[in-house]
């Protein structure tokens, strides 16, 4: 029988690789995997105030509301509460489209998975903004 | 044929000076079929008005520079051809008794409450 901490660092990886898939899922705007990874009841607050559910989101990746040129994730902290995992650490988004695209948004998140029927789903998510950087052409 | 076939879309006039804060409340307003149109404060919002037909919504947030919600609400009452637009205030404070508004709304912002809200001023059943 394994240890209580190997059983974490096999739950660690697993949401690590989770992360890294949903990440490329949004930068691809592949809705298929997002419902896939993202749980029905799903809540996200963004770094504009908006609390937003999966039904909304899933909309605005389909219209493009919700298109990304760049999208990368790094995690600093994966903790491992049972069926719950936070995961925390920051990211790098360009939007493309609308009137804030080409700035580089750096932001903090912290992300909450939840094992459910034996897969994992991303439940809640919360952004903060760390920094806005202006494109070139606007500097 | 009736004339609301050829209405246009509902107009909102969105004023929050936070930019992200604004795209991201005009990106959701026109995926759902509304003409949402941005002011980054009070002043910017008074000037569209004056200029441009009257909107069937605004969206004022409190805490703007150059001229705040407060401001631009005293304005718009005080503008017999303006008064009668609904406003819709969101804002993180708690504290609702002191804003004038037809609705308020905290921040965070639900964005379900917000389009629920919205398609209610703007007469519309809520969109799928």
């Amino acid at each position: 029988m394994s240890a209580p901490e190997d059983r974490n660092n096999v739950e660690q990886r697993e949401i690590e690789a989770l992360e890294q898939r949903e990440a490329n899922a949004m930068l691809g705007a592949d809705t298929s995997t997002l419902q896939t990874l993202w749980a029905d009841d799903m809540v996200v607050n963004s770094t504009a105030n908006l609390i937003a559910g999966k039904k909304i989101l899933l909309e605005m990746v389909q219209n493009g509301q919700l298109k990304l040129r760049i999208y990368e994730r790094r995690p600093v902290r994966i903790s491992v509460f049972g069926d719950l995992v936070v995961s925390t650490g920051n990211e790098v988004s360009q939007l493309i489209g609308g009137s804030i695209a080409g700035f580089k948004l750096f932001t903090s998140y912290m992300n909450v998975w939840t094992k459910r029927d034996g897969n994992w789903q991303l439940l809640a998510r919360h952004l903060g903004l760390i920094h806005r950087e202006k494109p070139e052409s606007v500097q | 044929m009736h004339g609301d076939e050829e209405r246009e879309d509902p107009k909102i006039l969105v004023v929050e000076d936070d930019e992200d804060a604004r795209e991201a409340m005009i990106a959701l307003l026109q995926m759902k079929g509304y003409q949402a149109v941005p002011a980054g404060n009070g002043r910017e919002a008074l000037d569209y008005l004056d200029q441009a037909s009257a909107p069937d919504l605004i969206i004022l947030d409190l805490w703007m520079p150059v001229m705040d919600g407060w401001h631009f609400r005293a304005e718009q009452i005080r503008n017999p051809r303006l008064a009668h637009i609904p406003v819709i205030v969101v804002t993180a404070l708690s504290d609702r008794a002191d804003v004038d508004a037809n609705e308020v709304i905290i921040k965070p912002v639900d964005v379900d409450r917000l389009l629920t809200t919205v398609d209610h001023y703007c007469r519309r059943e809520p969109t799928s």
